[in-house]
């Protein structure tokens, strides 16, 4: 935005430096050179967009085209959005500040199912029709993408076309076909989603298929309208993962961010398979970077950026096979350098004195573990192959190292569990303050804290919990009250999430297109920020269920059949249903499984080539 | 080996105006140590540029006299800490000069800034009435560290003077900026704007508007500080 010609209302408005723009590291291209233009849109604030990492890719990958020019959009906040309204100015994207209507592709990255809401407002700002059959051959292809995307049928109304999967080379592509068609004449919105949809890998175009739904309400039939359209569309994979493009002079935000760091990405996937994490299973197969890659890449970053941490991020970063290796070789030269280490998901299983002792070298923060469950048996049924001689081992290791907060992360409502599960959480609790005193060499001057969060269990597709149906939200009340009675100790705090955000997200995840006529009454009736506890309205969405005549306990409180249609069938993300169902039955019977450096459990991700986890164990 | 002090002289203009002391902190660290110019680290739990910045700027206001002290390892190549500083600066945050500084910044005794107001209904006397302001007590609610208080902000004016121009007031204005006595030139405008009846401004684009530019950092005998 213009700091000039805006002056008067950027003076006037919260945190201006969110819409001022020129970044160190922002991409600025020549328009005479360009011929597709991308606004790539985080549905949330400019603090919470600039910290992923995924966008940062995706960003770097679209600009490393000399004819494509992908810029950065955000939901303005709440009071730029008065003023835009009010004196009639356009969402506009942060590089060029031109509109985002006058682009030819606007892009979603669908993060969570929470900020759909501002998906909406941002197509209202912009100027561009709501719904994907209101739009012309001049406004915009809308496109959506991210983690949400593999099941995001109530946003199907809206949107053009989804991007399947991971996409630093399938949006480059897509911007081929889209330049190609522009310069020999032959596009049309209607050609070039069909061509995309037929002749490239990993694009899902919704008004390409008929849903038909039965009696009871469940999808009875979905289907392609034409026989070129593949029946089910599989996700794309980077399956060099070691030369995949990664961006190493990322965008630098002046003002406070909540990620403001150099971000590693050490390998992705998990090797794990928890039964309810979606991530676990649609990342897959696992594909690892090697040491010697990650550590120029750390070197480039810090010579182009200054930051002064560093963090390793992945789904489980002490599941990498080097990550001794690795954090060796980066200590040689961060430490004398001031740089911290940072690695935010560690297990406890795997959590060593010597990974310890490198992320304490310069600054200091507190540990999360992330038990998830608390018990052994409910641990065993969710399949997180953690045990609480493990968690005790962990924290002890922490404590040895002067620590005395140790934040651990539960789920209250997982399948099969009982009050006897939930009473395991405040327990595991006392066991870790009784591990404090029992450490020799503890910080004497500091009393210990434990600080418990638990989030609302969120059955999510592609995971064998896809079936399962969400305890109600008075029973998630019930629950975390029931914790809350059982702690006797002021040094463990409690944290719990909001039931009733869960129970939308939980509606939303795995929502069909129905779900289209709640999203856009409830625009509507004004929402947006949904994701921020002071503007989700509990209230807004009953009211939108009951106008759009949707029962959103059809989407939560259900067991589904295993032979039931599944609004995200039509994706295929390699792993099969055959198998999710296979750990849904070993998790009624709290049997874990074996993880993919143990044994192949032939989930299907084999399907995908490269040099992935499943090619050196299967050969 | 004794660190050695370093002024930094930059300005802070354009978009860069709207970013925060923290954001500033901040930019400023990042661009040291890319610089790769042996800066000095504090010590302690979490340790990071040594950088302390002469002045508060408000947000949204511009400067050409900005300053900040770091100190680096070793005897200061100034014209090589310039060069590798101008090479990591935002073109919105031009650095001007750097020095070994001879005087602490608790010398510095007032600032001034040029302010340009401009408003659809500025009366036609709106310079004569601004000169006139300081004659008579000018009482707003001014924050203090003890919180808000009623306060004659006269006695932080050492002068103003304003002159319209084709409907646009200009205001030069040098106020008090020692530690004890710091006043936020944004005081000036709501006295100014208070007395003018142009506090109903327009935000709109090309609307009603004011900018405050920082021109000069001064000691106590009036003298440019350095």
């Amino acid at each position: 935005m213009d700091s000039r010609k805006y002056s008067g209302i950027l003076k006037s408005v919260s945190k201006p430096a969110r819409y001022t723009g020129g970044e160190r590291g922002q991409v600025i291209k020549d328009r005479a050179d360009v011929r597709c233009r991308w606004a790539f849109c985080f549905p949330d604030s400019y603090e919470i967009g600039m910290s992923n990492l995924g966008v940062r890719i995706l960003y770097g990958a679209l600009n490393s085209e000399p004819d494509v020019w992908c810029e950065r959009v955000y939901t303005p906040w709440v009071d730029m959005q008065e003023r835009m309204r009010e004196y009639g100015i356009p969402l506009s994207a942060h590089e060029s500040g031109d509109p985002i209507s006058e682009f030819d592709i606007v892009a979603f990255t669908l993060q969570y199912e929470m900020c759909y809401t501002n998906v909406l407002v941002m197509l209202e700002l912009g100027g561009i029709p709501e719904r994907a059959d209101e739009r012309g051959e001049d406004d915009p292809i809308v496109i959506g993408g991210g983690p949400c995307a593999y099941n995001a049928e109530p946003m199907a109304d809206f949107f053009d076309i989804f991007s399947i999967g991971e996409g630093e080379e399938a949006l480059p592509e897509l911007s081929r076909l889209y330049i190609r068609m522009k310069a020999d004449g032959t596009y049309s919105r209607r050609a070039f989603l069909f061509r995309a949809a037929t002749e490239l890998e990993g694009f899902y175009v919704p008004s390409l298929y008929r849903v038909e739904y039965g009696a009871d309400g469940t999808v009875s039939s979905f289907e392609p309208v034409d026989d070129r359209v593949p029946r089910r569309v599989k996700k794309r994979v980077v399956e060099d993962f070691d030369h995949a493009y990664f961006p190493t002079s990322p965008v630098m935000p002046y003002t406070e961010v909540v990620h403001d760091r150099i971000m590693l990405e050490v390998f992705r996937g998990c090797i794990r398979g928890c039964r309810f994490c979606q991530a676990g299973m649609v990342y897959r197969p696992v594909r690892d970077r090697s040491v010697e890659t990650l550590c120029r890449q750390a070197e480039e970053m810090y010579k182009n950026t200054g930051y002064d941490e560093i963090s390793l991020t992945s789904l489980a970063i002490d599941d990498y096979t080097c990550v001794g290796e690795l954090t060796d070789e980066l200590i040689k030269w961060t430490n004398e350098n001031k740089i911290s280490l940072s690695l935010p998901s560690l297990r406890a299983d795997s959590f060593t004195r010597e990974l310890m002792a490198k992320i304490s070298g310069v600054r200091s923060s507190g540990l999360t573990f992330a038990p998830e469950a608390g018990t052994q048996r409910l641990r065993d049924a969710i399949n997180k192959n953690v045990r609480e001689e493990d968690i005790l081992n962990a924290v002890h290791i922490a404590f040895e190292a002067g620590k005395s907060q140790v934040k651990l992360y539960f789920m209250i409502g997982l399948p099969t569990e009982t009050d006897e599960d939930v009473l395991g959480i405040p327990a595991l609790a006392a066991k870790v303050i009784e591990e404090y005193y029992k450490t020799e060499g503890r910080n004497k001057k500091r009393p210990p804290q434990v600080t418990i969060s638990t989030a609302c269990f969120i059955p999510k597709p592609f995971t064998p919990f896809q079936w399962a149906e969400q305890i109600s939200k008075e029973e998630f009340v019930r629950r975390q009250r029931l914790i809350a009675d059982n702690i006797h100790d002021r040094r463990i705090k409690y944290n719990f999430h909001d039931s009733e955000v869960s129970f939308i997200e939980a509606v939303l995840a795995r929502g069909d297109r129905r779900l289209g006529v709640v999203m856009s009454e409830m625009h509507r009736l004004g929402a947006c920020f949904d994701a921020w506890d002071e503007y989700f309205s509990a209230e807004r969405w009953q009211t939108a269920f009951e106008s759009a005549g949707i029962d959103p306990d059809f989407y939560t409180r259900r067991e589904r059949a295993p032979g039931e249609i599944l609004p995200w069938d039509v994706i295929d993300i390699g792993v099969t249903k055959k198998f999710l169902l296979s750990e849904y039955e070993a998790a009624k019977v709290s049997r874990p499984s074996k993880n993919c450096r143990e044994g192949c459990s032939g989930c299907g991700a084999l399907v995908y080539g490269g040099d992935t986890l499943c090619r050196k164990m299967r050969g | 080996m004794t660190p050695v002090p370093v002024r930094v002289a930059f300005s802070k203009t354009g978009s860069l105006s709207f970013i925060s002391h923290l954001d500033l902190m901040r930019t400023v660290s990042r661009m040291l140590i890319r610089a790769d110019i042996g800066i000095y680290y504090t010590e302690g739990f979490n340790p990071h540029p040594k950088l302390v910045f002469a002045l508060p700027l408000p947000v949204g206001a511009e400067s050409v006299s900005e300053l900040f002290d770091i100190k680096v390892e070793g005897e200061p190549d100034c014209g090589l800490i310039l060069s590798r500083l101008r090479r990591e600066a935002p073109p919105e945050l031009p650095i001007r000069e750097v020095y070994v500084p001879s005087r602490k910044f608790r010398d510095i005794a007032f600032a001034e800034y040029d302010i340009t107001m401009h408003h659809k209904c500025m009366p036609e006397d709106a310079a004569e009435r601004v000169n006139a302001l300081t004659a008579s007590p000018l009482v707003l609610t001014k924050r203090t560290k003890s919180g808000e208080a009623e306060c004659d902000i006269r006695e932080y004016i050492a002068a103003l003077t304003a002159e319209l121009c084709e409907g646009n007031l200009y205001i030069k204005t040098r106020l008090c900026a020692d530690a004890e006595h710091y006043l936020n030139p944004e005081y000036v405008v709501r006295a100014v704007r208070r007395a003018l009846g142009t506090e109903d401004d327009d935000i709109s684009p090309g609307g009603d508007t004011y900018s405050i530019m920082r021109t000069r950092i001064l000691d106590g005998a009036g003298e440019d500080f350095r």
